[in-house]
């Protein structure tokens, strides 16, 4: 019980350090004007519901995952903390936390401290790490329930017992209110429990083992099924609404070099990323060495190997994926549990697999230049201490003249985000969950001070309600208002004795 | 001994001398003598190499000593000594008769224990005849019935009258009820949808809480290290010779059929049978059972206890009136329907040993080996794998009060003696016993053997046999809240609030969710908006959470008992659990019905139905 409570000390001893040094890599990445759009996007839905006079968790809508977005929830009633760089730093505590558990895991394996530390630098300066942990997305998230997995998998090898099948059910299903990758990952650990569920269950009743690892993330898919009709009166509305987290790509396929490329097939992306993911991850071949003389070491070593490559193969079959790393970043969690897998290391091994997990992060670094979307070279750009050349600047510029006038106005969160984040308030905003917007339109009679829309020529307006509400407001206005702002592919209109009261 | 008790030839030569055994089953018994360290007269009788009354016959004739037939000769009731009744069915001696200044007593254990009690109690003029042990059995329950029923009966409620469900609601605990009910007229009344929506909120973050309880307890009792706690080596390294003496007790009310099979199942015990003191207990009024067992002519390790007729005619009045004839260190519970496995005894005796000296009770898993009949067998066995594999093990591991299962619960005899066993005003007095011994800092283990019974298969029978359940954990719960503090104080807070949401919480959940699923049902079917304020926001998260993935969990949970149980061929079935839980809703509601108007009835079970049980009645016979 004592040394129980001493590594839980220690764990906490390394996590404090570890959350001050990821996030001052955080705050030099924001500092360097990197802007993530899923984290900005995430704050400003959570912000706007929690600043609504009744707060409606359905109201942020239910076509992505909830989970990343209730993590920020307590950031915005601390002090200091709510803003919009929020995000960032949620999940670098997570980071942070997944670190600490690891280091824990080391500690009950038998590894030194010092041994421990080592390892522990090694993996947080893989560039696939750092940014998923200082990117502000999901991703920090993913990692720590994909590590999880991973554990419950090496718990398979080791002990078979029913806790290892709840751990992966359960962990299954809170990933899917994770991550949009779910059930990519699901998929293709599917034909990996074989490798790993013990023998006499599989040889008693194949079917029952599955039941019992498939049934928390069904359970979770009808729960969001029935949430969906509930709210929407659509239970496949999360799939058949165009914005989607859940279609990860598809709608933009055209614009991913990596779709273009292997879209709609799965040998090719499979080869492609089992190479993109050994460039990055050399180190993993070594434990694939180290763990072929043990049947079952090496089945545990063969799942976390194969499993991400799969899921990558699916993903980009059904066009989810815009690009390998962002599943690829998951061997981190991977490498992880392997230490956690096998025995462990002696010490002329330990020595080698710093040596290798070195190798692997100059690698990982040399790949990650090499081959990136526009947000990874824009997160790498801001690590190596340089500015980051703004983009969005026709929102950014709506966003700085919204901020100039603060009246209340109704906008869109779907395509107005951007503009949204750059105003940095919240206060005054009518959106499409609130009801003076639902009376406004109702009406047709809008009463609010300012109405921001977007060109209907533009990709977004689709999706955009406030033009599908005043379809001709954009062209030709509305009785009453006047337009105070035209400009790129936004425009404002403000009511007209609002302009009066001003002038 | 040797001034009363000379003889000149061993015992078992003796036996063959006057043919009464044969020089095999000498030679077998002198084996297993060594091996199991009991006495050779124990041995032969446990084995049925002979009837008791000729064993006893040749005793006398060994020993010198005159042989008794008591039931023809009684004993002077003037001997009798109430005080020492205890004495005379541990020890197997009664007074019998006055002969000039001699007292003589009736022995049929002619121990050097015997003897000093007699001259303890009789002084130095005394003498001996030799008579059969189920005689003084007989005897002591014909002429002092009245004492052992009394005590059985009040025992518990006249010394710790706190502890006792005779009286089921006390004063304070009316009040409480009243000024609650009071209270929520008058705040239904002034503020009623404020009201509504508390109460709604109160439910929810209960069952939510619940939901969590069960959860942690899934997650605990997942491991496998909690999981097995006995291995087959453990078993395998006790000496025989050392084990304890096992009482059994087997209460049965009108089972006359069950009887060959129980028997059968009770002499495959791999324990020593010279080491079994195993207690038929039966109503008196149940002639056709006692008939049945004498008919049987059972071994020496069975006794028949005739309980006599008196109120409350429950199972634990009848386990208690019995225990007054127990001779064993370790005493256990077994329905006539059971079938433990064969090294139960053994492993509670290695779990006893490497346990904490305050572990005082060991509750064995409990199945079902009818689990495939029809489909309330297959949720019930779904049902109780949940419970005996999964919560009961984490409930001790988190040490929180266990509510023992009604059967194959063993415990310690001086103990359980100490806590005047079991309360016959509560009918479900293990689940009740669990939670008083936790509250003395005695502990309660679980060990990794499975006793099977039989699965009701009816729904009526299965509606009885739960509303019983629920009605005397309700029972429970008000007996060991009637001092709340007392039960903080004495249970610390893991154990408080582990009771509060695992008994309270299985009896407020049966009697709520009928009322949430009917509530649901009518916004379902008629899209109405007249519920709507009294669900708010966070309200109808807690709901939706309850429903969505309280009961998903649930079912899940109910998955994985089948699952760990091997019972592959049930997992499906998990999906049509929610049905399950119409039934015992409405047990539930029977249930409170009861215990306002008959709170100490004891709705009996019909055993002996399942299509299962008829093989293997027709096998016990063979």
């Amino acid at each position: 019980m004592r040394a129980q409570a001493n590594s839980r000390l220690l764990a906490l001893f390394v996590f404090l350090p570890i959350l001050v040094g990821l996030s001052m890599a955080t705050i030099w990445v924001i500092a360097h004007q990197y802007t993530n759009d899923i984290a900005y996007m995430n704050w400003a839905r959570i912000s706007a519901i929690l600043s609504a006079p009744e707060v409606r968790l359905e109201d942020l809508g239910l076509i992505y995952p909830h989970i990343p977005l209730y993590q920020l929830i307590p950031f915005y009633y601390l002090p200091g903390l709510n803003s919009f760089d929020a995000p960032f730093f949620a999940t670098v505590f997570v980071g942070s936390a997944l670190l600490a558990v690891w280091f824990r895991h080391l500690q009950q394996r038998g590894y030194s401290l010092t041994i421990s530390l080592v390892l522990l630098v090694t993996i947080v300066l893989h560039p696939q790490f750092l940014w998923a942990i200082t990117s502000g997305t999901e991703k920090a998230l993913s990692l720590f329930l994909f590590y999880l997995l991973c554990y419950s998998c090496v718990r398979m090898v080791h002990v078979g017992d029913v806790r290892a099948f709840i751990m992966l059910g359960c962990v299954m299903a809170i990933f899917f209110f994770v991550d949009q990758r779910t059930f990519y990952l699901f998929l293709a650990l599917l034909p990996m429990i074989v490798l790993i569920a013990p023998q006499r269950m599989l040889k008693d009743s194949i079917l029952s083992v599955y039941a019992s690892i498939s049934l928390p993330l069904l359970i979770a898919l009808c729960s969001w099924m029935y949430l969906n009709w509930l709210f929407t009166g659509d239970s496949l509305q999360f799939i058949h609404d165009e914005g989607s987290g859940f279609l990860g790509a598809k709608h933009k396929a055209n614009e991913f070099q990596w779709l273009q490329l292997t879209g709609g097939q799965f040998f090719e992306p499979l080869v492609l990323a089992s190479i993109y993911s050994l460039l990055s991850y050399p180190v993993l071949i070594w434990f694939l060495y180290k763990s072929y003389r043990h049947k079952l070491l090496l089945r545990g070593a063969l799942v976390i190997l194969l499993h991400p490559l799969i899921a990558i193969a699916l993903a980009t079959q059904y066009f989810f994926l815009n690009h390998p790393a962002n599943i690829t970043f998951l061997y981190s969690a991977g490498l992880m549990a392997f230490f956690i897998l096998m025995p462990r290391l002696k010490k002329t091994d330990q020595k080698v697999v710093i040596v290798l997990l070195l190798l692997s992060n100059l690698s990982g670094w040399a790949t990650f230049s090499w081959w990136s979307t526009d947000e990874m070279k824009n997160w790498q750009t801001a690590l190596v201490g340089e500015m980051v050349e703004p983009n969005h600047l026709a929102d950014k510029k709506l966003g700085k003249w919204l901020r100039d006038n603060p009246e209340q106005t109704m906008i869109d969160l779907r395509v107005g985000y951007r503009a949204v984040v750059e105003r940095r308030s919240m206060d005054q905003l009518v959106l499409p969950f609130m009801k003076e917007f639902k009376v406004a339109v109702k009406k047709r009679d809008a009463q609010i001070e300012q109405i921001v829309v977007i060109n209907p020529e533009h990709d977004e307006a689709r999706r955009d309600r406030v033009s599908q509400h005043f379809n001709t407001l954009y062209l030709n206005g509305i009785a009453g208002y006047k337009r105070v702002y035209d400009q790129d592919y936004w425009r404002v209109y403000r009511r007209i004795d609002a302009v009066k009261r001003e002038g | 001994m040797k001034q009363f008790f000379e003889h000149k030839t061993p015992l078992g030569e003796h036996l063959i001398k006057l043919k009464i055994l044969t020089a095999g089953e000498l030679e077998e018994s002198l084996s297993l003598q060594k091996k199991w360290g009991t006495r050779l007269g124990d041995i032969i009788l446990a084995k049925g190499f002979c009837r008791a009354y000729d064993f006893y016959s040749a005793l006398a004739d060994h020993f010198n000593c005159p042989f008794v037939d008591l039931l023809k000769n009684n004993p002077e009731p003037s001997l009798f000594n109430t005080k020492d009744l205890a004495e005379y069915a541990d020890l197997l001696v009664i007074p019998w008769k006055k002969e000039g200044g001699t007292t003589v007593l009736a022995v049929a254990d002619p121990s050097q224990k015997a003897i000093d009690f007699a001259l303890e109690r009789f002084g130095e003029n005394i003498d001996f005849v030799i008579t059969s042990k189920f005689d003084i059995i007989w005897l002591l329950q014909n002429n002092a019935d009245e004492f052992f029923s009394k005590s059985a009966v009040n025992e518990l409620a006249e010394r710790k009258p706190m502890h006792s469900a005779r009286q089921v609601f006390t004063h304070p605990q009316l009040i409480g009820l009243a000024l609650t009910c009071y209270l929520l007229v008058l705040l239904i009344c002034l503020w009623p949808v404020e009201t509504l929506i508390v109460v709604n909120l109160l439910i929810s973050v209960f069952l939510l809480l619940n939901f969590g309880l069960r959860a942690v307890l899934t997650w605990v009792g997942g491991d496998r290290s909690i999981d097995v706690k006995v291995t087959q080596h453990m078993v395998d390294m006790l000496d025989e010779n050392t084990l304890p003496t096992y009482t059994i007790l087997v209460p049965m009310y009108k089972e006359a059929e069950v009887l060959p099979a129980l028997t059968r199942a009770l002499r495959q015990l791999d324990y020593p049978l010279s080491k079994l003191d195993i207690k038929l207990i039966l109503e008196e009024d149940d002639t056709e059972t006692i008939e049945a067992a004498k008919t049987l002519g059972l071994e020496g390790i069975f006794e028949i206890i005739r309980v006599p007729i008196s109120q409350p005619k429950t199972k634990p009045k009848a386990c208690n009136y019995a225990l007054n004839f127990s001779r064993g260190e370790l005493v256990t519970i077994y329905d006539a329907e059971d079938k433990p496995e064969p090294d139960q005894l053994k492993k509670v005796v290695a779990a006893f040993n490497m346990a904490p000296d305050n572990t005082v009770c060991i509750q064995s898993r409990l199945n079902y080996f009818n689990a495939n009949e029809n489909w309330l067998t297959r949720m019930f066995t779904l049902e109780y794998s949940l419970w005996f594999d999964f919560y009961l093990p984490a409930l001790e591991a988190l040490k929180i009060p266990i509510p023992l299962g009604g059967t194959s619960n063993h415990f310690k005899m001086k103990v359980l003696r100490e806590v005047d066993a079991w309360d016959p005003y509560n009918v479900t007095e293990d689940a009740d016993l669990g939670v008083r011994i936790t509250q003395l800092k005695y502990r309660v283990g679980v060990v990794n053997s499975t006793t099977y019974e039989e699965a009701n298969s009816q729904v009526g029978n299965w509606i009885r046999q739960r509303s019983r359940w629920i009605k005397g954990y309700m029972q429970t719960y008000l007996v060991h809240m009637r001092n709340p503090v007392h039960l903080y104080q004495s249970l610390g807070h893991i154990g408080f609030w582990g009771f509060q949401f695992f008994i309270g919480g299985t009896i407020i959940s049966a009697l709520v969710a009928p009322i949430l699923l009917g509530l649901y049902v009518f916004w379902l079917i008629t899209d109405t908006t007249v519920l709507n304020p009294i669900f708010p926001p966070l309200a109808q998260y807690l709901s939706l959470f309850n429903l969505l993935f309280g009961n998903g969990f649930f079912i899940y949970i109910s998955m994985l008992g089948a699952f760990k149980r091997h019972y592959y061929s049930l997992i499906p079935y998990a999906l049509t659990i929610p049905a399950y839980w119409v039934l015992l809703s409405i047990a539930g509601y029977k249930a409170l019905w009861q215990l306002i108007t008959n709170p100490f009835y004891w709705e009996k079970t019909v055993h002996g139905i399942s299509s299962y049980q008829v093989d293997e009645k027709q096998e016990a016979e063979k």
